[in-house]
């Protein structure tokens, strides 16, 4: 008995650290937003004690619904391109040759030596009009007239998906390469064609790639502003840019601490709706 | 021209699978050189060999997962060398069962009836039927990894005989089983290939396990069938050192003048139970030698000496239970003339 307890102590001793900081960087700032988004600002500067519910109902606002829609609809853009183009690159990098996987990874790891500020800039320079983009697309034939695609929409997805594709890439390829190809070869035997043994077998079992790449990909994509700042100019205003200014310039805090919590609570719901509607149990009975 | 009667086990007159001269190399290292194989309509065929002789290579080229460099593959007498693996009416029991970890036993087994869209009904009928056969209907709501090894073994055959395919392909289902089960499941296997009137491919590295099952066994080495035949007759009649040790585990006695005949490439081997030894006096006929080994095997004494003449260790396993012979002790070893098998000598002597 007298050894079980000392177990114990000493089992709560090694994980009392990750409790302490997961409580004080992680928790405690959560609660203090929260909170925070109760209470009527303070009309210089900071906040006072009084509480409110107005800047939720600031929210419903038409401007701020708006914000909020075209946010959502640029995350699933981005999350579903980049799925869409990361997934089968994360898949086929698993089936390479060692050595092949090899390089594929320092392909991938080689851009983030440079700050995704810096490249983003690149993507000025690609996007700007008459810049690179249009250079080759007018010298090819395809267009005749600069697209000027800077601080549009397409530009900004772009520049998303872009920045969030090594994000969908890796975890597909950690769940490709850990699983076991012969149940594909299995699948084959058994009379199922390539495509349908991806769908029964390949697909379901690299599923919690995808969903870990969704994870990875939607929340920030719901988040970034910078990217809408630097490619969307202030066309493209997203509500990561709505807090930013609310809490920067405006220096109204319980508000973007409200618009913070909504965003929260939005990503969540989403996450969640889509793991439910995308179980592998219903997978199976594509068959 | 189904296998389906099981008395038409024994003669095979309509090759079902002909396997012409298959070759196949991986890179620099040629794993097949030259395969021809005939498997009858519900014959129990096994491929004998130690690890890395191509025999699981030799396999997967039937089953279409791998392609031959040259060579061609028929079944009925259509040519599938090169179709692919689900347009073969031929399954697959794979080594490490290759269950799908996503679905039920229930699904694993129904998955290439599925696949072809059969209606749900019958879908349920014939699962039910092949985990029956399999004696594994209580646990058909299971999960794969609530299953041991011999379960898991009993769901892959169960899946890979459900579309009564006109031959099984099964590379060392047994494996990965204790002693004891692997016994139970080499009769239950048996009696399934009878029951259906499938011809089995089975590999397997275990003499005992191809002498025990099989109606012919093909003993396979270096990426070239050795030598092919019913159990007996690879038993009782080797035609090279190599058969004779790897599926006998018989003597063979190099540098020793040998009581038959022999030709220059020639060599005897003679099996252990042949084997006589006795305690060395002035007036034994035999060979001398000293006794290095002792020990039970199988139920029964397993001697070994060292001949001085040639240095050549010679085992008996004629004594039973008990022998007064113990370990540093000079005997004579003989046999008798009937009891040599004369062979081609072409072992390297390599460990199997």
């Amino acid at each position: 008995m007298r050894a079980v307890k000392r177990e114990r102590r000493s089992a709560i001793a090694a994980v009392l650290p990750m409790y302490i900081f997961t409580l004080a960087f992680i928790a405690g700032p959560l609660v203090y937003m929260l909170a925070m988004s109760f209470l009527v600002r303070d009309e210089r500067w900071g906040i006072t004690s009084q509480m409110t519910l107005r800047n939720y109902l600031h929210i419903f606002e038409p401007v701020y619904l708006e914000t909020f829609k075209q946010s959502v609809r640029l995350a699933v853009i981005t999350t579903a391109f980049t799925a869409l183009a990361g997934y089968p690159a994360g898949y086929f990098m698993a089936k390479l040759t060692p050595v092949w996987r090899g390089r594929c990874m320092t392909l991938l790891i080689i851009p983030f030596w440079t700050s995704s500020l810096m490249r983003m800039y690149g993507w000025i320079i690609m996007f700007r009009a008459n810049g690179s983009l249009d250079s080759i697309l007018m010298w090819l034939g395809i267009t005749v007239n600069p697209l000027k695609l800077l601080y549009t929409y397409p530009a900004v997805a772009v520049g998303m998906i872009y920045a969030l594709l090594p994000f969908m890439i890796y975890p597909v390829y950690a769940s490709a390469e850990k699983m076991d190809w012969d149940l594909a070869e299995a699948a084959r035997d058994l009379g199922a064609s390539r495509f349908k043994a991806f769908l029964t077998v390949s697909l379901p079992l690299t599923m919690p790639g995808l969903y870990s790449g969704i994870v990875l990909t939607f929340i920030p994509s719901m988040g970034l502003y910078f990217i809408a700042d630097i490619l969307g100019g202030n066309k493209v205003v997203l509500v990561g840019n709505l807090i930013q200014e609310q809490l920067m310039r405006v220096h109204d805090w319980p508000f973007a601490a409200a618009l913070s919590v909504i965003l929260m609570i939005l990503t969540t719901l989403f996450l969640f709706l889509y793991r439910k509607l995308s179980h592998s149990d219903k997978l199976e009975g594509l068959v | 021209m189904s296998g389906e009667s099981a008395k038409g086990q024994k003669s095979y007159t309509n090759a079902l699978l002909r396997l012409e001269n298959i070759t196949k190399a991986f890179g620099n290292t040629k794993v097949l050189n030259g395969v021809s194989l005939t498997v009858g309509a519900g014959e129990f065929l096994t491929l004998l060999g130690s690890s890395g002789c191509g025999k699981t290579t030799t396999l997967r080229i039937i089953a279409g997962l791998e392609r031959p460099d040259s060579g061609r593959v028929f079944l009925e007498e259509r040519d599938i060398t090169y179709s692919e693996p689900n347009k073969r009416d031929v399954n697959t029991v794979f080594q490490n069962y290759a269950l799908f970890p996503h679905m039920n036993v229930e699904s694993n087994v129904g998955y290439s009836l599925r696949i072809r869209s059969v209606n749900k009904v019958e879908i349920k009928q014939r699962v039910a039927d092949a985990l029956r056969l399999t004696r594994m209907d209580e646990y058909a709501k299971r999960m794969p990894t609530e299953l041991s090894g011999g379960q898991m073994q009993r769901v892959a055959i169960a899946r890979a005989i459900i579309n009564r395919p006109k031959l099984l392909l099964l590379d060392e289902p047994l494996g990965a089983l204790d002693l004891q089960l692997r016994r139970r499941m080499q009769i239950e296997l048996k009696r399934l290939q009878r029951e259906l009137g499938i011809a089995f491919i089975y590999i397997t590295h275990d003499q005992e396990e191809a002498l025990n099952m099989s109606d012919r066994i093909a003993v396979i080495r270096g990426g070239l069938l050795e030598q092919t035949g019913g159990a007996a007759e690879i038993y009782d009649a080797p035609r090279t050192s190599y058969v004779a040790r790897f599926v006998g585990s018989a003597n063979i006695l190099r540098g020793v003048s040998a009581l038959s005949s022999l030709l220059p490439n020639e060599i005897i081997a003679v099996r252990g139970e042949n084997i006589v030894m006795e305690p060395y006096s002035e007036q034994s006929r035999g060979l001398k030698g000293v006794v290095t080994d002792k020990r039970f095997a199988g139920g029964m004494l397993r001697i070994s000496a060292r001949l001085n003449q040639s240095g050549a260790e010679v085992v008996s396993s004629r004594h039973g239970i008990d022998s007064p012979l113990t370990p540093g002790q000079s005997v004579s070893v003989s046999w008798d003339a009937a009891s040599e098998i004369v062979v081609k000598d072409n072992d390297t002597g390599e460990v199997s």
